[in-house]
C-alpha cells in the first residue's frame, strides 16, 4: 500500500512542474512588459535609467529559466508577489478569500453527491421506469443549464418573488451558523445541482453494468434479499468509477465557484480572480490560477489514493 | 472531406435507398436525435438570416419603450435603453454559433494531432505530451479561460481561443485512446510492414477509423463552448458590448432582476435549449455510430 501511495504521489510531481511552468509562461511571457504594467502604461514618464533599474530589480534582464527558478523559489516559500492594484501580498489576499470559497465548494459538493448518488442508484435499479426518466431529465438539465442562469432563476423565485431566502450575500459559518446556512442555501444548491448531471449518469450506468455481473447473479441465486444484493454487492462495486468522476469534477467545482460567487455576490476567491482579470492585476491572477490548479491536483491525488484503498486490484497492480 | 467521401462510398456499396427512405429510417431509429438536429438547424438559420427574422435592429434604442415588459409588440420585452430583446436574442445566436464552431475547431486542430502522435509513438513522446495535458487539465476551465483573457484582452477572437484551448486535452486524450487500440490492428500492422511512412499510417489508416468518437465529442463540445461563451459574457469578460450576445445580455439583465425579470429569462432559455440540443444530438450520434448500441 505504501508503495502505491509513493508511486502515485511521485506521478503528481511532473504535473506540478508543468503547471508551474505554464502559470509562469502564461503571465510572464505572454503578458508583455511587467514594467509597463507597474508604471500603468505610462512608461514614458519614467527616465530610461529608472526603467532599466526597475528591470534589473525585477530580474527581467535575466534569462527566462533563471527568472522562472527565482519565481518558483519564491512561490515555494509562499511568496507570490504583490497585487499591482492594492500592493497587498497575493498570498494574503488569497488566504483571506479561500475559506469562503471552500465553504461554498464543500456544501455544494455534498448537495451534489446527496442528490445524484441515490438518484443514480435508483435509476439504475429501476431501469426504464419513471425514476429513470426523472434522473435523465435532471442529468440533462443540469448539464445544459448555465449555472449562473440557474442561480438567477433561483434568486428570482426564492429571493425576489417568494422572499424566503436572502437573494445574495455571504455570512461565514464561523460568525453565525444559522445566518450562514440561510445565505448558503441558494448558491450551494445551484452549484450542487450543476454537478449532478454527469454524476447521476455515471452512477446509473455503472449500476446497470454491475447488476449484470456474475457475482450479483450468485448473490441472488443464493437467496439474498434484493435489498442486500443491491446495497452490499452491487452498490459498493458500482461506486468505484463514480469516485473517479467525483475527483475529476473538482476542477468544475472550483471553476463553478467563480461564476456562482459573482451571481450571489459572495466575496470569495472566484470574485478575486474576476476583479483581478478586469483590472489586469497579473500577479493576483497568477496566484489564483496556481492555487486552483494545486487544489485540483491534490483532489485527484486523494481520489486515486482512495481508489487504491477501495480496490485492491489497483493497489497490487503494476 | 476525404473521410466523408470514404464513408459515403462505403455506404453506397451496400445499398442505395433514396434519401427520403434513409432519413425516415434514421428518424424512426433516433427520434430525439433528429429533433435535436432540427432545433440546431433552426438556430443556425436564425443566426444566418438574423436580419430577416429580427423584428427590430438589435442596437436600436427606443426611449419611449424603456424596460417594457413582454407585449405583442416586443414579445421578450425591452431593455433599459429600449432595445428589443427578441431581436437581440436572435442576433445573439450568431456569436454563440461562431464561438462554438471556431472553439471546437481550435480544439480539434490542436488536440487531434497531439493525441495521434502520443498514441502512435508511445514511450517518451507519449509521456511528455500526456503530462503537459495533465497539467492543462489541472486548471479549472473557467479560471484558465479567465487567465488567457486577462493576458490577451477580451475580444471575440480571444474568447474563441480561450475556450478552444481549454478543450484541447479532451480531444487529445480521446484521440490517443483510439489510436492506442487501432495501432495494434492487423491492417495497421500490415500498412507498417509494407513500408508506409509513420505520417501516412497515422493519416490514412488510423485517423479515418478514429473519427466517430471525435464527431460525438465535437458535437458535445459545441454545447460546452456555447455554455462557456455565455458564462464569460455573463462575467463581463466575453465578447464586448454593443455586440448582442446571450451572456452579456444576461449580465445586464441580472442587475435588473427585480425590476425587469424578463431580461434574464429569454437569453437563458435560448442557451439552455441550444446546449440541450447539442448534448442530445451528441448522445444520439454516439448511439448511432457505435454498432453495439445501434442494434440494441
Amino acid at each position: 500500500m505504501s508503495g502505491y501511495i509513493v508511486r502515485r504521489a511521485l506521478n503528481a510531481i511532473p504535473v506540478l512542474v508543468f503547471v508551474s511552468i505554464l502559470v509562469f509562461a502564461l503571465t510572464n511571457v505572454m503578458s508583455g512588459d511587467p514594467v509597463e504594467a507597474i508604471s500603468g502604461g505610462s512608461e514614458a514618464s519614467l527616465t530610461p535609467e529608472a526603467v532599466e533599474q526597475l528591470r534589473e530589480e525585477l530580474g527581467l534582464n535575466d534569462p527566462l529559466p533563471v527568472q522562472y527558478l527565482a519565481w518558483l523559489r519564491a512561490a515555494l516559500t509562499g511568496d507570490l508577489g504583490r497585487s499591482i492594484l492594492t500592493n497587498r501580498p497575493v498570498t494574503e489576499a488569497i488566504l483571506d478569500r479561500l475559506p469562503t470559497t471552500l465553504q461554498l465548494a464543500l456544501v455544494a459538493w455534498f448537495i451534489g453527491v446527496a442528490i445524484s448518488i441515490p438518484l443514480g442508484i435508483l435509476a439504475g435499479v429501476k431501469r426504464n421506469t419513471w425514476v429513470d426518466h426523472l434522473a435523465t431529465v435532471v442529468a440533462l438539465g443540469g448539464v445544459a443549464m448555465p449555472a449562473f442562469w440557474m442561480g438567477l432563476m433561483l434568486i428570482l423565485l426564492f429571493g425576489v418573488w417568494w422572499q424566503v431566502l436572502p437573494p445574495s450575500g455571504f455570512v461565514s459559518v464561523f460568525d453565525n451558523p444559522v445566518e450562514a446556512a440561510k445565505y448558503m442555501v441558494l448558491p450551494a444548491v445551484t452549484l450542487g445541482l450543476h454537478q449532478t448531471g454527469s454524476l447521476t449518469r455515471q452512477m446509473r450506468s455503472s449500476m446497470v453494468e454491475v447488476l449484470t455481473q456474475d457475482y450479483v447473479r450468485t448473490a441472488r441465486a443464493k437467496g439474498l434479499r434484493e435489498r442486500s444484493v443491491i446495497i452490499v454487492h452491487a452498490m459498493r462495486n458500482a461506486m468505484l468509477p463514480v469516485l473517479t468522476v467525483l475527483g475529476l469534477q473538482a476542477g468544475a467545482l472550483v471553476g463553478g465557484t467563480v461564476v456562482i460567487e459573482q451571481v450571489f455576490a459572495i466575496p470569495g476567491m472566484g470574485r478575486l480572480a474576476l476583479t483581478s482579470v478586469l483590472s489586469q492585476d497579473i500577479p493576483v491572477i497568477q496566484g489564483v490560477v496556481l492555487v486552483a490548479a494545486i487544489a485540483v491536483i491534490t483532489t485527484n491525488l486523494v481520489t486515486d489514493l482512495l481508489y487504491g484503498v477501495l480496490d485492491p486490484r489497483i493497489r497490487y497492480g503494476r | 472531406m476525404a473521410v466523408d467521401a470514404q464513408i459515403l462510398a462505403a455506404h453506397s456499396l451496400t445499398a442505395t435507398p433514396s434519401l427520403m427512405t434513409r432519413s425516415r429510417r434514421v428518424a424512426s431509429r433516433a427520434p430525439i436525435g433528429v429533433a435535436a438536429l432540427a432545433v440546431i438547424i433552426l438556430f443556425a438559420v436564425l443566426a444566418i438570416a438574423a436580419p430577416v427574422f429580427a423584428p427590430y435592429d438589435p442596437q436600436a434604442q427606443d426611449y419611449n419603450q424603456l424596460l417594457h415588459e413582454p407585449s405583442l409588440e416586443h414579445p421578450f420585452g425591452t431593455d433599459r435603453v429600449g432595445r428589443d430583446l427578441l431581436s437581440r436574442v436572435i442576433y445573439g445566436t450568431r456569436v454563440s454559433f461562431l464561438v462554438g464552431v471556431v472553439a471546437v475547431g481550435v480544439a480539434l486542430v490542436i488536440g487531434t494531432p497531439l493525441g495521434l502522435i502520443a498514441g502512435y509513438f508511445r514511450g517518451g513522446t507519449d509521456e511528455l505530451i500526456m503530462r503537459i495535458l495533465d497539467a492543462l487539465i489541472a486548471f479549472p476551465g473557467v479560471i484558465f479561460a479567465l487567465a488567457i483573457i486577462a493576458v490577451l484582452g477580451s475580444s471575440l477572437t480571444n474568447v474563441m481561443l480561450a475556450i478552444g484551448i481549454t478543450s484541447v486535452p479532451l480531444f487529445a486524450r480521446l484521440t490517443r485512446s483510439q489510436v492506442l487500440s487501432l495501432r495494434e490492428r492487423d491492417y495497421v500492422l500490415a500498412a507498417i510492414s509494407t513500408g508506409a511512412s509513420d505520417f501516412r499510417v497515422m493519416l490514412r489508416h488510423i485517423l479515418p477509423n478514429a473519427t466517430s468518437p471525435l464527431i460525438v465529442q465535437a458535437t458535445l463540445g459545441l454545447g460546452f463552448a456555447v455554455l462557456a461563451e455565455a458564462g464569460l459574457g455573463y462575467l463581463g469578460v466575453g465578447v464586448q458590448p454593443p455586440t448582442p450576445t446571450w451572456g452579456s445580455d444576461l449580465n445586464q439583465g441580472s442587475s435588473l432582476l427585480e425590476r425587469a425579470p424578463w431580461l434574464s429569462i429569454a437569453p437563458g432559455m435560448a442557451i439552455f435549449v441550444l446546449v440541450l440540443a447539442f448534448n442530445l444530438l451528441g448522445d444520439a450520434l454516439r448511439d448511432q455510430l457505435d454498432p453495439r448500441t445501434r442494434k440494441a
